[in-house]
């Protein structure tokens, strides 16, 4: 369980590491409204691809005892058009859009202005093919074909590292009990996370999927449809705001992702489960396991 | 040997996401947008103003903890934030300058030519072309300019001066001007 809150640990500090904690929050606190969406709407895009990933491997649920501890790792591929959106600078430069770096662009966009002035659009901060994540999670059951899930990690202390709080809770029911003769076996969940990293970043997930799997001996092959909805809410001082306008910024954006295909392998071995699978949709997400348990 | 799997399995995974993510974050900068803000309280029993605020612009500097690249600014602006029992239809003129402080050389930034109260009610940009009567100083612009580009950046007399036109029958013309001087500053953290 330690490892797992390591690699938890670890991959948010890939992601917002030491330094880059003021760096990104930095970055951040200088832009409006719209500016902030689209220079984030990547970061939430690929977030939330893995946060809604690796919920579990299988669409048999039994009536039988279950206890699992996993370690779930995640990576969302970060494609070149997420590197660069439409940014309107302040006044007095023109209000027409200009391309920039989102946070995993690189330089942002200098515009030109009146009597020679300039402005710098933000730059990028991080440097990505893919998004990773760790989460370690807990999966309980089964009661009445049904099995809970959990995730959970809290951190806050050293004042050099981001404070961290995640909280997950899922539920899933296998439904093939429903059914006779079926040639697969079918299950349905639902599951809800709750992300806080550092002073002004929140984000919630939630998804409700649908699966179904197979299993040949050792292996498992297991697929399935995804519904999500995720949000962050960034909440932020503005610096060099106007009179005009009210610099406590506090607002939420959505994630573009809303449909995704799953496609993956299980591997059971005694009390060693290993599984890995594809994502497909507005992001595609590879996610990876080992989790130990019954 | 269980928890000798589960550590050896997590080194692992830490180190396949070590190795492919190196160098995630940039180098680039941070750029950070600061406001200088100093009221001028003029009061004035004739027809004539003159105001000066000195401003530490070093002071942008210093509040930023992180290393700065670079300094400059990209906007200034001007509102009337309290006009008292002043008429919102009296009308003042004159130039905002700005000086190194003590000398006695100063350069105008923009001058203003019958604005009314009312008309900088909003905050407005002295840049903008939403209001008559408001011409830049290309050379006091330059000035500033190379003030910011100064290390360590000087202090500056900004000075307002001119005359009001009034549009009641006040004794006394009273009111607080607002000057705002936007900087960029690049950061590298």
């Amino acid at each position: 369980m330690k490892s797992s809150f390591i690699l938890l640990a670890v991959s948010i500090l890939f992601i917002y590491p030491v330094n880059a904690q003021n760096q990104l929050e930095d970055a951040i606190s200088q832009l409006s409204v719209d500016n902030a969406t689209g220079y984030m709407q990547p970061f939430l895009n690929g977030f939330a691809g893995n946060m809604n990933s690796g919920f579990a491997g299988s669409a048999k649920i039994e009536n039988r005892f279950t206890i699992r501890f996993e370690a779930i790792g995640m990576a969302t591929l970060i494609g070149s058009d997420a590197e660069q959106f439409d940014a309107v600078p302040p006044a007095p430069f023109s209000q027409q859009p200009v391309r920039t770096a989102t946070v995993f662009g690189d330089q942002g966009t200098v515009v030109q202005g009146p009597e020679g002035l300039t402005y710098k659009l933000q730059d990028g901060q991080l440097n990505m093919n893919y998004l990773p994540l760790a989460a370690p999670q807990l999966t309980i059951g089964n009661f009445f074909n049904t099995q809970l899930i959990f995730r959970f990690f809290s951190y806050s202390g050293d004042s050099d590292v981001p404070d961290i709080d995640l909280f997950g809770v899922g539920v899933r029911h296998g439904v093939s009990q429903y059914f006779s003769d079926l040639p697969v076996d079918i299950a349905a969940g639902m599951f809800f996370q709750s992300f806080k990293i550092g002073d002004i970043i929140d984000s919630n997930f939630f998804s409700i999927n649908g699966m179904a799997s197979r299993d040949f001996s050792l292996l498992t092959l297991y697929g399935g449809i995804q519904y999500e909805y995720s949000t962050m809410n960034l909440n932020y001082t503005l610096s060099g705001a106007t009179s005009d306008e009210d610099a406590e910024i506090d607002f939420s954006f959505r994630s573009d992702n809303h449909l995704r295909a799953i496609a993956g392998l299980n591997l059971k071995l005694g009390l060693l489960h290993l599984r890995t699978d594809f994502n497909l949709g507005n992001v595609s997400v590879f996610s990876a396991s080992i989790g130990f348990g019954i | 040997m269980k928890s000798q799997r589960k550590t050896l399995s997590g080194l692992l995974l830490i180190a396949l996401i070590a190795i492919s993510c190196d160098d995630i974050v940039r180098s680039n900068l941070v750029m950070i947008d600061t406001v200088s803000l100093f009221t001028y309280s003029i009061d004035t029993a004739d027809n004539n103003y003159s105001e000066t605020e000195r401003v530490n612009l070093q002071s942008v500097i210093d509040d930023i903890d992180s290393s700065v690249e670079d300094v400059s600014f990209f906007n200034i602006t001007m509102r009337v934030s309290n006009i008292y029992d002043s008429s919102p239809e009296t009308s003042f003129s004159g130039q905002l300058s700005v000086s190194q402080a003590g000398s006695n050389q100063s350069q105008a930034i923009v001058t203003f030519n019958n604005i009314k109260f009312e008309d900088f009610f909003t905050e407005r940009s002295i840049f903008s072309d939403d209001i008559e009567g408001v011409s830049v100083v290309s050379d006091g612009i330059s000035t500033l300019a190379d003030f910011y580009n100064r290390r360590p950046v000087p202090l500056v007399d900004f000075t307002v001066e001119g005359t009001v036109n009034r549009a009641g029958g006040e004794e006394r013309v009273v009111f607080d001007l607002e000057v705002r001087v936007y900087v960029q500053v690049a950061t590298d953290p």
